[in-house]
């Protein structure tokens, strides 16, 4: 005999497929499901459907929206002559908190590692280059993560991009708020040292 | 039988990581005392994070690990030395992960990997240091062969036995030798190999790192000794390292 009745075992097993739940979380979930409202578990259940059935890849930066081109894309107050190019959907989300960047974007969805046999052709690297033949675009600014994969998804774009004329710009690195000196690296220590600015 | 440590201290180098639940990452480490280890290094996604810049690709690490029961986790990590010359140039870099990718397919956990750590660390002070990407590559993937078992024989046909001459001879894959036309005959799965070429490979085979900086190679014979020792571990190891795809791309790309 099954210990766990099959709308219980299936809804286990659903949730254990998603990234970072283990069993013991799925299991635990279910059961907290089992007991909330049944307005709750509609709501839940509502809202992936419709997640999965509105949303869509807008054609221009990839980034995902309900409608195509996206809600940034298709706003006139942004600056069309630059393009910050991000990883993944998320980082674009963390930039935009910041308030500080007024310009277009570019979701690769991945970031080059060859390790992992993640190349160019494995993330949306021709369709930035498709966007910068117009004309428009004077920068790109490239917010891949400050890391080997990042880096090499940096240089690689930046090879491209540079004999078109465009100004290619990296994202800064130094040390985080909040962080302790002690803590940081050799390699962040000497870029935020290179990177210091007049105090105000 | 007393049980091993929970806790011990080793240096590696970073070979792979991935993501790992809301914001670890697990690493794959190769260390002298203790091969190649699969840790978990939580929070190193956090941009705040104390470990993660310590824990990047390619860093010679020092490491505090505490044994869990799947995973060992790092508990503390403090960088030995950077390579960070490696991302300063796509060639090098993406050379960098060609080194790894090899290593981690050659190296089994458990494994005993003092000779590999050596030399891994040696070819990427060597990268880091400029040289050209392509000869350091081809000195790691022939010591590599070495220290696995996999050693190209240069020197000796192993048909007749007699020394080779100074001609074109045929690299036989499935004997891993170097074959004298007379005993190639017949042999199914081989590639000529020129005599510049082999001149260069028993140069790289038998010399240290300080006098391989000085050999300079045209695009030609680059080419047949890439093509050559990539055939060769494509036998030995019955697949493509996933990095080599990347190599090719960037080689294709203008230069700067």
């Amino acid at each position: 005999m099954a210990l766990l009745s099959e709308p219980i075992a299936r809804l286990v097993e659903e949730l254990s497929r998603l990234p970072g739940i283990g069993p013991k979380t799925a299991s635990r979930l279910t059961y907290y499901l089992l007991r909330a409202p049944r307005d709750q578990a509609r709501d839940l259940a509502e809202a992936l459907l419709d997640m999965k059935e509105r949303t869509i890849l807008c054609a221009q930066c990839f980034n995902v929206d309900t409608q195509s081109p996206c809600a940034t894309c298709s706003d006139p107050a942004r600056d069309r002559s630059i393009i910050c190019v991000v990883e993944e959907p998320l980082d674009l989300v963390a930039i935009e908190r910041s308030g500080r960047y007024k310009g277009l974007y570019h979701v690769l969805h991945g970031a080059i590692s060859p390790v992992e046999g993640v190349g160019p052709e494995d993330i949306r690297a021709k369709e930035l280059l498709e966007r910068l033949k117009d004309g428009t675009v004077k920068e790109v600014l490239l917010a891949t993560n400050p890391n080997m994969e990042g880096e090499a998804t940096a240089m690689y774009l930046a090879r491209l991009i540079r004999p078109l004329g465009i100004r290619v710009t990296r994202l800064a690195r130094g040390l985080p708020v909040g962080g302790d000196l002690e803590y940081a690296d050799e390699i962040t220590l000497a870029r935020a040292l290179d990177g210091r600015g007049d105090f105000e | 039988m007393a049980a091993p440590p929970r806790l011990f201290r080793t240096v590696g180098v970073v070979l792979r990581r991935r993501d790992f639940d809301e914001a670890d990452r697990l690493i794959t480490v190769l260390t002298r005392d203790r091969g190649k280890l699969r840790l978990l290094a939580k929070g190193a996604r956090k941009i705040s994070s104390r470990k993660a810049a310590h824990v990047d690709l390619f860093r010679q690490v020092d490491l505090l690990v505490h044994q869990g029961r799947t995973f060992g986790v790092v508990s503390q990590a403090e960088t030995v030395h950077p390579f960070a010359g490696l991302a300063e140039d796509l060639e090098r870099l993406a050379a960098a992960h060609y080194l790894a990718d090899l290593t981690d397919t050659f190296v089994g956990e458990g494994d005993t990997a003092a000779g590999v750590y050596d030399l891994l660390v040696e070819a990427l002070q060597w990268l880091e240091s400029g040289c050209d990407p392509k000869l350091a590559q081809r000195y790691f993937e022939l010591h590599l062969l070495d220290l696995e078992g996999y050693r190209p024989e240069l020197y000796r046909c192993p048909g007749c036995g007699e020394w080779l001459e100074e001609q074109v001879n045929l690299f036989d894959f499935a004997e891993g030798s170097m074959v004298c036309p007379n005993c190639a005959e017949g042999r199914g799965q081989g590639r000529r190999v020129s005599v510049g070429a082999q001149k260069v490979l028993r140069f790289l085979q038998r010399s240290a790192v300080t006098d391989c900086g000085l050999l300079r190679l045209s695009d030609g014979l680059h080419t047949e000794i890439e093509g050559l020792l990539g055939d060769y571990i494509r036998s030995v190891v019955e697949w493509p390292p996933r990095s080599r795809r990347f190599i090719e791309t960037v080689q294709r790309l203008p230069e700067q």
